[in-house]
């Protein structure tokens, strides 16, 4: 008999593509009995109908649970909406001020619209009267400056200015030049921020501005939200990196507070760990070529970025997918190198990876690209929001329905990947650099002599855990210094990764050389990829 | 049924992209800077070549005290100032003020955009203007329609439209001055030195289906460097129906852009679109089985749609959903469906 209470559908509307799950609560837990992705002008009905209809035809017990396709769409529904990046423009008194105010505009979700050279205020006003901006950014220093005592009057004369040219503009304001804006109709359009930019490293602007630039549907609040869940659920420091056509997310949630009752953490969200921003500068166009394993020139390579900016979900076959991959990767890279604040923290225990980007490329592929360039020296667990829920579950307003739906659909929303095993210090010499046992069952089933500079695999499915027990020649940084090791490690598609390759990653130099490593670390987890 | 078609039966294409052959009555945008002088208001019908708006290059901020004897109060923000600059006396300075957009008032100091080297804003077609945001942009909804593309360069600009027959790359050879003026819709692709012959030749658009990124940039770069010359330049742009990747104009917008040959036409950026009459036009019907391969290695392939195929394992291992096209050469090949478009 079917019951709408045992059946959620889960649907990611993301800016390209548009991702449904079907989720049932069968054995007293919900388990993902069906999952794809479209193009987002698809639609979720379509998906809904054919993923229902497909879900009763190849289970009996499922058939009971399920409506008919024609009655799909009345099941209930769990939403979570991606938007394009907003636009944002800063305004200030000097160049330092226009400086800090814009790299918090920057890491929280928006696209800088404004000159940096403050104060250049033709330009900035020109800037903020853009129709893709949203959100106007204003502040002054701790102690105003000379010039910058002379310059305020102006700022709050152009905020009135913007504010009558564009109603749907919102202000935020920060330090003292805050209570300089006396018009009502202003005021109330303006999130005032007492204490200057700079202070905590811009840490109150930063928050404020990734409020207001997250609807409260917004697939990257779900997210945050589910990696908080889990991080309390499982007790685990939980690092998401989220790569998607309009922008990317590097967050981090760990247990904080009495008994780790609550949690804590630190988001950043930046438009240019997008996939493949729109009209990508050279350097990033090479630095996308230098984690391709495939031999492809600048200029062929830039018209297939301008595609895959267009048609994301197009071309993910073949060179395709390796190149999707790569352009993953170097986002990655992006988002790691612009946060970190984020690398100041202690290690995750757990590294997933969400967002379309990821969808369709094989497991075991996202895993070496997770190891190639969010490294840190370590153990962690691998996963992957493989279906896109995280975001979708983690806006349940009812916060007990959200825990029971993320702590049932757990080990279907986070697919395992593995554990990566990555020492900082591997030397090579003679005799090797040391020796890796896994027990698993209480039996040693593997047992590997280790080289540096390389990638070990060893076959540990989903579902299995173990002991790695690391012993090497010289002492090496795995959190914490030592030469003998004792890892706990969990199975996965791509099983658990040796890595003893330098921490951060150095790949050759030579063009050539650099694409001959890339495919030699690769062919183990991803033997199809040049087929 | 042949082996392996049985997944979804003749069903699927509800799953296949959908691209509009023709949007009616767009609302196209154009943007406009401080300094720039809109000369419409909002609600206003105007017909195509009405010059919508002035627009300036090398502007500045003048600034000044409240003009004596003018208002009380400051004008509001965008309004433009008509300026008093009537008198300049030999060797005692400038008197009055500049004309320009009122950017704020400071103190009682008035803070002007004064712009030079004018530049009409022409409307590429009959419409009314929806909206107007001094010194942000300017609305209109186009009477007409469009049929849209992913990419624009330059605009708007208009002419007649001139469909050149074979759907082959267009060399500068081909061009010569009895285009000038007009819109002329191309092959698969063309390079930025053509580009530049055509402007030269008095072209004012071209309809193409992709442009290498490398040609787009070496064409922008001419493009800026023409403007920042003292003398203005026709208005010229290029319309980019599908990517960068080489593949041939789609049948069905190909046959709708030999329905309107001859006819005005325009080019405008945002949305990227190419906007006519539709008045008595028999507009092309589109099969419903009918659909492109959009992307990948095939990409431009044309063919009817058979079969949804459900999961495929493709090169590099890669699982997608597929559907069975039978191409134009009668071959039956499996395509991932996100690889597929259909026109409506």
């Amino acid at each position: 008999m079917s019951s709408a209470a045992d059946v959620r559908v889960v649907v990611e509307q993301g800016t390209a593509t548009v991702a449904v799950s079907i989720l049932v609560h069968i054995g007293g837990r919900w388990r993902l009995v069906a999952s794809e992705a479209a193009p987002e002008a698809v639609g979720a009905d379509a998906l809904v109908t054919r993923l229902v209809q497909a879900a009763r035809s190849v289970d009996a017990d499922l058939a009971r649970v399920l409506p008919t396709p024609s009655r799909a769409l009345d099941l209930p529904r769990i939403v979570a909406h991606g938007a394009p990046v907003p636009g944002a423009a800063v305004i200030a008194a000097s160049e330092r001020q226009a400086a800090t105010l814009a790299a918090a505009v920057r890491a929280s979700g928006f696209v800088l619209r404004a000159p940096e050279a403050a104060p250049d205020m033709l330009g900035a006003l020109a800037a903020a009267l853009r129709p893709d901006v949203t959100v106007v950014v204003a502040g002054s220093g701790p102690k105003p400056t000379s010039d910058e005592r002379g310059i305020a009057d102006e700022i709050v004369a152009a905020i009135g200015s913007i504010a009558a040219r564009r109603p749907e503009v919102s202000f935020v304001v920060a330090g003292p030049l805050a209570a300089r804006i006396a018009a009502p109709d202003v005021r109330a359009r303006t999130s005032v921020i007492q204490e200057p930019a700079e202070v905590d490293g811009g840490a109150a602007l930063r928050e404020t501005l990734l409020e207001i630039g997250l609807p409260p549907d917004h697939t990257r609040r779900g997210i945050v939200a589910a990696a908080r869940e889990v991080a309390l659920l499982l007790e685990l420091r939980v690092e998401v990196v989220e790569v998607g056509h309009a922008a990317g997310m590097r967050l981090v949630a760990w247990p904080s507070g009495e008994g780790a009752a609550s949690t804590d953490a630190r988001v950043a969200i930046l438009a240019d760990g997008a996939l493949v921003p729109p009209d990508p500068p050279d350097e990033m166009v090479d630095a996308i070529a230098a984690w391709s394993p495939v031999a492809v020139d600048r200029v062929r390579l830039r018209d297939r970025l301008v595609e895959a900016y267009e048609t994301p979900w197009g071309d993910l076959d073949g060179e395709g997918a390796s190149l999707v991959i790569a352009a993953a990767r170097a986002a990655v890279e992006r988002l790691v190198a612009s946060t970190p604040d984020l690398d100041a923290l202690p290690a995750p225990d757990l590294l997933v990876a969400a967002g379309g980007a990821w969808a369709d490329a094989p497991a075991p592929a996202v895993a070496l690209a997770l190891v190639d360039v969010a490294r840190r020296p370590g153990a962690m667990q691998l996963g992957l929001d493989h279906a896109r829920l995280m975001g979708p579950l983690g806006l349940v307003a009812d916060p007990e329905e959200r825990r029971a739906l993320i702590a049932g659909a757990m080990d279907d929303m986070i697919l395992p990947l593995g554990t990566a095993v990555i020492p900082r210090g591997i030397r090579a010499g003679r005799g090797g650099a040391g020796h890796l046992s896994l027990t698993v069952g209480g039996a040693i089933t593997t047992y590997i002599e280790l080289e540096a500079g390389g990638v070990h695999l060893v076959d540990l499915p989903p579902g299995a855990t173990g002991i790695a027990r690391l012993a090497v020649r010289d002492a090496v940084d795995l959190g914490v210094r030592g030469r003998e090791f004792e890892i706990p490690v969990s199975g996965g598609l791509g099983g658990l990764l040796v890595d003893l390759r330098d921490v951060p990653l150095r790949l050759p130099s030579r063009p050539d050389r650099r694409r001959e490593a890339l495919a030699a670390w690769q062919r183990p987890l991803w033997p199809d990829a040049d087929r | 049924m042949s082996p392996g078609r049985g997944a979804g039966g003749a069903g699927g294409l509800d799953l296949v992209v959908v691209r509009p052959l023709v949007v009616p009555s767009p609302l196209v945008r154009f943007p406009l800077a401080p300094g720039d002088r809109a000369l419409v208001l909002d609600g206003e019908e105007v017909a195509a070549g009405t010059t919508l708006a002035r627009r300036y290059r090398d502007v500045r901020v003048e600034v000044f005290p409240r003009p004596e004897g003018s208002l009380r109060a400051s004008p509001a923000p965008g309004a433009w100032w008509p300026g008093t600059e009537a008198a300049r006396g030999r060797g005692r300075g400038r008197r009055g003020t500049p004309a320009g957009e009122v950017l704020y008032d400071a103190g009682d100091r008035w803070h002007v955009a004064v712009g030079e080297h004018e530049e009409a804003l022409d409307a590429p077609a009959d419409g009314a203007v929806e909206r107007v945001r001094p010194g942000s942009g300017l609305v209109l909804r186009v009477a007409g329609a469009g049929t849209p593309g992913v990419a624009a360069v330059g605009g708007p600009s208009r002419g007649r439209l001139v469909t050149f027959p074979a759907d082959a790359d267009l060399r500068a050879g081909a061009l010569d001055v009895g285009l000038a003026g007009a819109v002329v819709a191309v092959g698969a692709r063309v390079d930025a030195e053509t580009l530049t012959r055509c402007r030269a030749t008095g072209i004012r658009g071209v309809v193409v289906a992709n442009l290498s990124d490398k040609e787009r940039r070496d064409f922008l770069a001419s493009e800026a460097r023409q403007r920042a010359g003292y003398h203005g330049i026709a208005p010229f742009a290029v319309l980019i129906l599908d990517g960068a990747v080489r593949r041939p104009i789609a049948s069905p917008v190909r046959a709708l852009l030999e329905s309107i040959d001859g006819r005005e036409v325009a080019i405008v950026a945002d949305p990227p679109m190419l906007v006519f009459d539709p008045a008595g036009i028999e507009l092309p019907e589109v099969p419903d089985d009918f659909v492109r391969i959009g992307s990948g290695p095939a990409a431009g392939r044309e063919g009817t749609w058979v079969a949804d195929l459900g999961i495929r394992r493709f090169r590099a291992g890669v699982r997608l959903r597929a559907g069975l096209v039978k191409l134009d050469d009668g071959s039956e090949v499996a395509v991932p469906l996100a690889d597929l478009e259909r026109y409506a």
